[in-house]
């Protein structure tokens, strides 16, 4: 909300990142988009209340959810005294309470309509309540053979009901005093909504006993677990703590709706939690909306796969849709894995170049990249797997990732075996093309960095446009391609495994020599017929051009033949 | 630019446009050199030298087929320009470079013929 009670980005991607959460979360419970919500926001005391509202119900939603998820249920027990199954009867709940609580939603949203002085902390006391009530119903009959899971294994589900006061846990949160599991106990449910009022009006967020001067309206850890501890801020002499109230000048709005909105601008996708961030609200939302729907179908359709392939397809179909490549040199993908501690865990910041966005554009290219290939290493004996597309957007290097997965399907650990059949998997297979492709980027991307001669800041670099690197790229694949095929037209398959162990070695010690040497004592005798004869020409051209007189990126060259001999040149 | 360019090229004593000079060279000579078989043999032998990187090795063994043919003035000029690569005193890596580019030369002249 400026000055002039419109949304809008502040170029400060913090804020911004709250400003798209808000205005996920109000379409979310109220079922808003961003014209109406554009319309909605000019007047400040319903926008007060309705988020008020929104938040609490969103965060005591998830919470309920979070709760009936655990393992609420002594299994065996289950079985034995009621002779149900614990996941079915979860399933049963869930929906249960899914729909009460979506029903009660309902009504206090036409209340809102109706009534424009009705007062959101009563809604949300009342929702709080109706929800144990309904817990204790759901889980009343099964008192005696519920687990503790809760409060350090000391309560069950109805003991831990009793206990708390608001059911509302938020581990993006868990520093801030509403949600303080020392404070958040049965009958003190006034208390903390008086205190996230005090939030919202006064910028109260909390005293410091450790540091005297610290002003009780810093903006910090408890409010991020992006940003630092006050505690760890010791140079005071330098300048002050950052507070809600600077916040609140320097951007004209209340800082505290979107500081409480920020997770809700990440998406989940994968085990990880993503932000798609550009610089205009606009298009900031329509591609994370458009995300949203079009994960949720790909997790009905076919798995995993498809969330990688949706997410990139997303955002570049925006962006050319809204013909405007600049919004994607300008995006950042923020990305965290969870919260632990109070730390998050892997966070990253992905900005994007001119060349990644080029390269991002181009269909054939992003496509190839858009996969998954399975590491040797290894998380709960289960294979790593690393996403192409996104391990170059993050300017890691993709040719350790291949060696290493073309090392596994010569030598497959046993995670990657099908149990049965004791061979490799199906579903680790990944397309030739897709393995030639990130090679071709590869070569791309050092042949642009080894440009000493472009260091200056305004060089042919500089100006070079971008769709040259997409060319490269093609030609790079194409010549690759090329020698995929001919060498397996003049191997036969007992020569190729015998060969692969040492062409694979070589490049991965980076010996040229020992590389070259061996292919060529292929070559020989090899030419028995006018059709192998040409094959071994245009090979020995393929050498020339781009391993032996290629000291930038011959690797990445050399690899594409001993892709084409694990693969058999399929 | 350009001169930048220039002074990259010629810190690397063999440049490519050389390398590849040298490659065309050599295919149209053994073109007309010598046997399938025998180019065989010899390109085995050269790339066993290449391969322990023994220099004088691998020139013996490609003076004493050119030494055959030292009428051709094609040969004439090919020894000359080998001499002044000064093969022997080369770094490691260049000697590959070269010594590769030639066993590629050899091996793409056409069976019975020039390229």
């Amino acid at each position: 909300m400026g000055k002039n009670n419109t949304l809008e980005f502040t170029g400060n991607w913090f804020i911004d990142a709250g400003i798209l959460g808000f205005v996920n979360l109000m379409e979310e419970v109220y079922g808003w988009d961003l014209r109406e919500l554009q319309e909605r926001i000019k007047n400040p005391q319903d926008i007060e209340r309705r988020f008020v509202y929104a938040f609490w119900y969103d965060v005591i939603k998830n919470t309920t959810f979070r709760w009936i998820e655990k393992d609420n249920f002594k299994k065996n027990d289950l079985k034995k005294n009621f002779g149900l199954d614990s996941d079915e009867l979860q399933k049963i709940i869930k929906s249960k309470l899914k729909e009460f609580i979506e029903n009660i939603n309902l009504k206090n949203k036409e209340n809102f309509e109706k009534d424009p002085n009705i007062e959101a902390y009563n809604l949300i006391f009342d929702l709080n309540y109706k929800i144990k009530e309904k817990l204790k119903t759901e889980y009343g009959p099964y008192e005696d053979i519920l687990s503790k899971k809760y409060g350090n294994n000391k309560r069950n589900i109805l003991q831990n009901t009793n206990h708390v006061g608001i059911i509302a846990y938020h581990s993006f949160f868990a520093n801030l005093g509403i949600f303080n599991s020392g404070t958040n106990k049965s009958g003190k449910e006034k208390e903390i909504l008086e205190s996230f009022g005090k939030l919202l009006h006064e910028h109260f967020v909390r005293r410091d006993k450790k540091i005297k001067n610290l002003s009780t309206k810093v903006l910090d850890k408890s409010l991020s677990p992006f940003i630092y501890p006050a505690s760890d801020f010791s140079n005071m002499y330098y300048g002050q703590v950052f507070t809600l109230d600077d916040m609140e000048n320097i951007f004209g709005t209340n800082p505290v709706y979107y500081l409480l909105s920020f997770p809700k601008s990440f998406i989940w996708i994968k085990g990880k939690n993503y932000m798609f961030y550009t610089p205009t609200l606009e298009i900031s939302y329509t591609i994370n909306r458009e995300l949203k729907t079009r994960i949720e179908s790909a997790k009905t359709k076919d798995g995993e796969f498809s969330f990688l392939r949706v997410t990139w397809q997303t955002i570049t179909d925006k962006i050319i849709e809204y013909k405007s490549q600049f919004q994607l040199e300008q995006m950042y993908v923020v990305e965290y894995s969870g919260i632990s501690q109070q730390q998050l865990i892997d966070v990253e910041f992905i900005g994007l170049s001119k060349v990644q966005a080029s390269i991002l554009l181009d269909d054939t290219i992003r496509e190839y990249l858009n996969r998954e290939i399975a590491d040797l290493k290894e998380k709960d004996r289960k294979a790593i797997k690393n996403w192409l597309l996104e391990e170059f957007l993050k300017n890691k290097p993709l040719t350790p990732i291949i060696i290493r997965y073309l090392h596994g399907l010569l030598n497959p650990p046993p995670s990657w075996k099908d149990k049965k059949t004791q061979k490799i998997r199906k579903d680790i297979w990944v397309s030739s093309n897709s393995l030639i492709y990130a090679l071709a980027v590869e070569s791309n991307i050092k042949t642009l960095s080894s440009r000493k001669y472009e260091s200056y800041v305004f060089g042919d670099g500089f100006f070079n446009n971008s769709s040259d690197n997409v060319a490269r790229i093609k030609k790079y694949a194409k010549d690759m391609t090329i020698a995929f095929s001919e060498i397996s037209k003049i191997t036969k398959e007992d020569e190729r495994s015998t060969l692969v162990y040492g062409l694979l070695s070589a490049v991965k010690k980076g010996n040229k020599s020992s590389f070259v040497n061996q292919l060529m004592k292929t070559f020989l005798g090899s030419s028995e017929t006018e059709e192998s004869e040409k094959s071994i020409k245009r090979l020995n051209v393929y050498l020339f051009e781009n391993i032996l007189s290629n000291d930038i990126s011959w690797r990445e060259f050399a690899l594409s033949i001993v892709v084409s001999l694990v693969y058999g040149g399929k | 630019m350009e001169q930048n360019r220039e002074n990259i090229e010629k810190i690397y004593a063999v440049s490519r446009e050389n390398l590849d000079n040298l490659r065309r060279e050599i295919t149209k000579i053994f073109g007309d050199i010598g046997t399938e078989k025998s180019r065989e043999r010899m390109v085995f032998e050269m790339l066993e030298a290449i391969k322990t990187r023994n220099k004088d090795r691998f020139l013996w063994l490609l003076l004493k087929t050119l030494n055959l043919h030292g009428d051709d003035p094609r040969v004439k000029n090919l020894i000359n320009s080998l001499g002044e690569m000064h093969i022997p005193d080369e770094t490691d890596d260049n000697f590959e470079k070269i010594s590769y580019t030639i066993v590629i030369g050899i091996m793409s002249a056409k069976k019975n013929g020039g390229e």
